[in-house]
């Protein structure tokens, strides 16, 4: 079930026999796997992503030789002490794209700030942030919102920004949707609809967003096995066949327990992504992220409108 | 991706035939050997190779390049140009000149080895710039004669003007008339100074007071914008700052790049390697190596110690200087080296026009916004210039200002080029 053609597997480099016909990326955590993925053969690689080497000069110096359409996911594992490195991938970013990843631990908006200054997109991955680092989130998204000089895309500020936008800002309590057993969380599912007033995005989207829904995404160990998403935990064999349906699995559970979600107005949107893998966390302060997100997308509408007034005046 | 570009701002002569106050330097009779030139190119090329660049920008400049002679020029480009295309490879040439010989002879060279530009230089008043008989009046007049000679025959000027003090005190619209209407010229830039290599008497007299020369700069961005954007006439830096502001592609000058190591070098007539004509012409303690001795350009890059100053500089900068908060980082990065050296004797600091920089910009990002403004309210798709006093747009071909990218970094103490 997992090598098909709408889920991308991401697979430690040293795995790889670069022969795999099926939507892959392979996963650098060691510079002499460098050279394999940049001269791989493999017609499915769809990119690459390069965990923990930010420091090191020489794999940088490789990725920025010749003019290639293979991308970068560069994951930069401790953004405080790091961020000051992604000037190294000046030179990459000019012969091929390039993102930068970073978890949302305390100190991570330095790097968010030089990631944007340098035109890299960037995905945050929130997890399960503490109050001090909600704050940080809260400031990352104002100088994604708000400073001009950011044009590439932040993540996930840009695409729920962007989904709100498009659903007219409007959010509902996807309780209903849930419970009924809405089991598509693919993107095509939610967005091909756009009825006027209608949800134009899946349950759960935040998941995709990030990367971490395992219907699109699933992370693989040296040993081929899928993992659960932000954990090194392997999926259990009897658990498998549902692996597709892991976020309509959470999201129902996280309703029937009663949690905090089922009475959240953003939760079609989260998907309880904050609700794991300890569904005990409190989201106090999350909310805010999105209602942050969500007055900005009203701004925005109204600024378009006036814009367009005025234009036809 | 905007691919990789690699410049070579390359000095086939340390010799100079004018005597400006404020050059710094060394201006030893050297010239490059025709012999050498193939392995020159060999060494660029294999270094291009390696890099998987197709094509490297040649920034010929001196001392006076021009004292090489117009035949030394073609046959230099013509076995640059045929050991590149046999490697399927391209140089791409610029000429940086006093215009001091100018003559007819050079017409068919700029036109066939320098895309019928070239690029030069005279500051407004001009009180630095001298020949070696002469003043700086007797420097302006034969100037301005070799430039009229140079237009007349269908060659493309762009002009770089070095601020100095009586540039400050005569006035942003009395300079930008000098250049606009007297001239006659569609593309200036202007550079801020620095006083480049060893300490000498004239270097104390270049340095600008930050405050007064912020506000000449904001004033002349707003004659331009007045007078001479609508029009198409092309200021630097001013124009690449409103191309970033307004979302189109815009090549800033070096001292902005996000880091200068990346993008060029500079060599000189002996081969000497080093990050930039600044550099190599006064700082030896900084030269990377030698291009004619050691076989391995790209070796000699990453393995320097000195280059390794200039590519670790951003980096240290962000951890050690406010850069990091600073609403314009993306377009200054901490500015430049040599001025940030010349000034405070190391690089590792943000450069000392940190300031004016700023006031530059958000004369800039005031600008954008307003032309985009503009541009959303008239739902236009391509740029539109707003309308200007004389009402109507004019789009004038501009003149190839020479060195887009590495032309800032020329010093107050430079050569008359």
């Amino acid at each position: 079930m997992l090598h098909n053609a709408s889920t991308l597997a991401l697979v430690p480099a040293a795995s790889l026999s670069g022969q795999e016909d099926w939507p892959h990326a392979a996963v650098v955590s060691r510079a002499e796997e460098m050279e394999g993925v940049l001269t791989s053969q493999a017609p499915a690689l769809q990119w690459v992503e390069v965990e923990g080497l930010i420091g090191d000069p020489s794999v940088w110096a490789r990725a920025a030789q010749g003019r290639d359409e293979l991308a970068f996911d560069v994951v930069v594992l401790n953004p405080a002490v790091e961020y000051s490195a992604i000037y190294r991938l000046v030179d990459v970013h000019a012969v091929r794209r390039v993102r930068i990843t970073m978890p949302a631990s305390a100190g991570f908006s330095k790097a968010v700030r030089l990631a944007g200054s340098l035109g890299l997109p960037v995905r945050i991955v929130p997890g399960q942030p503490s109050a001090e680092v909600v704050r940080e989130l809260e400031q990352a998204a104002d100088f994604y919102l708000h400073h001009a000089m950011v044009e590439a895309p932040m993540e996930p500020f840009h695409t729920v920004l962007a989904m709100m936008h498009e659903s007219g800002g409007e959010n509902s309590a996807a309780t209903a949707t849930v419970a009924a057993g809405n089991a598509s969380a693919r993107p095509e599912a939610g967005l091909a609809k756009g009825q006027e007033g209608e949800r134009k995005y899946p349950p759960g989207a935040l998941w995709i967003i990030l990367e971490e829904d395992p219907a699109l995404y699933v992370r693989l160990n040296a040993e081929g096995v899928p993992l659960y998403p932000r954990t090194n935990r392997p999926v259990e064999p009897e658990k498998l066949p549902r692996l597709a349906d892991f976020v309509t699995d959470h999201m129902q559970s996280l309703v029937e327990e009663g949690s905090e979600c089922s009475r959240c107005k953003w939760f079609e949107m989260c998907g309880g992504y904050f609700k794991w893998p300890d569904r005990d966390y409190v989201c106090q302060g999350v909310g805010s992220l999105f209602s942050r997100l969500h007055a900005a997308s009203r701004e925005m509408a109204a600024d378009l409108a006036e814009a367009e007034e005025e234009a036809q005046r | 991706m905007s691919g990789r570009v690699f410049s070579v701002i390359l000095l086939p002569t340390s010799e100079c035939n004018v005597a400006c106050d404020y050059c710094f330097e060394h201006k030893e009779p050297h010239k490059l050997s025709a012999l050498l030139v193939p392995l020159l190119s060999k060494r660029l090329l294999d270094h291009m190779e390696h890099e998987g660049m197709e094509a490297c920008e040649i920034y010929w400049q001196g001392g006076e390049a021009m004292i090489m002679g117009a035949q030394w020029f073609l046959n230099a480009g013509k076995v640059m140009d045929e050991a590149a295309a046999a490697r399927g490879k391209r140089f791409i040439h610029y000429l940086q000149t006093n215009l001091v010989s100018y003559s007819d002879v050079w017409k068919p060279v700029i036109h066939s080895m320098f895309q019928g530009s070239l690029g030069t230089s005279m500051d407004y008043p001009n009180v630095h710039r001298k020949l070696l008989k002469g003043g700086a009046d007797s420097y302006t007049t034969l100037w301005t004669r070799r430039l009229r000679e140079a237009q007349a025959a269908g060659i493309r000027v762009g002009v770089i003007a070095v601020l100095h003090q009586a540039s400050l005190e005569i006035g942003a619209e009395a300079f930008y008339r000098y250049y606009t209407e007297e001239l006659g010229l569609e593309d200036f830039q202007v550079n801020t100074p620095f006083p480049g290599g060893p300490a000498n008497e004239s270097e104390n007299s270049f340095i600008l007071d930050n405050a007064a020369l912020a506000k000449f700069l904001t004033e002349l961005f707003d004659v331009w914008m007045e007078q001479g954007h609508h029009k198409g006439v092309a200021l630097g830096p001013f124009d690449a700052l409103i191309h970033h502001f307004t979302g189109e592609t815009a090549r800033l000058p070096c001292i902005w790049k996000e880091n200068c190591s990346n993008q060029f070098i500079s060599v000189d007539s002996k081969g000497t390697v080093a990050q930039c004509d600044c550099w190599v012409t006064s700082y030896p303690e900084y030269f990377f190596g030698n291009v004619f001795q050691e076989q391995d350009l790209t070796r000699m890059l990453r393995t320097s110690r000195a280059r390794q100053e200039f590519v670790e500089r951003p980096r240290r900068l962000v951890e050690e200087e406010d850069c990091l908060s600073c609403r314009y980082l993306s377009i200054c990065h901490g500015g430049c080296p040599v001025r940030t050296y010349s000034a405070l004797g190391t690089m590792q600091a943000k450069d000392p026009y940190c300031e004016v920089y700023k006031a530059v910009f958000g004369r800039a990002e005031k600008y954008g916004r307003q032309l985009l403004r503009k541009r959303a309210l008239l739902g236009a798709t391509r740029p539109v210039a707003p309308e200007g006093p004389g009402g109507s747009t004019t789009t004038a071909a501009p003149a190839q200002r020479l060195r887009p990218e590495v032309a800032a970094q020329q010093p107050v103490a430079t050569t008359a080029s």
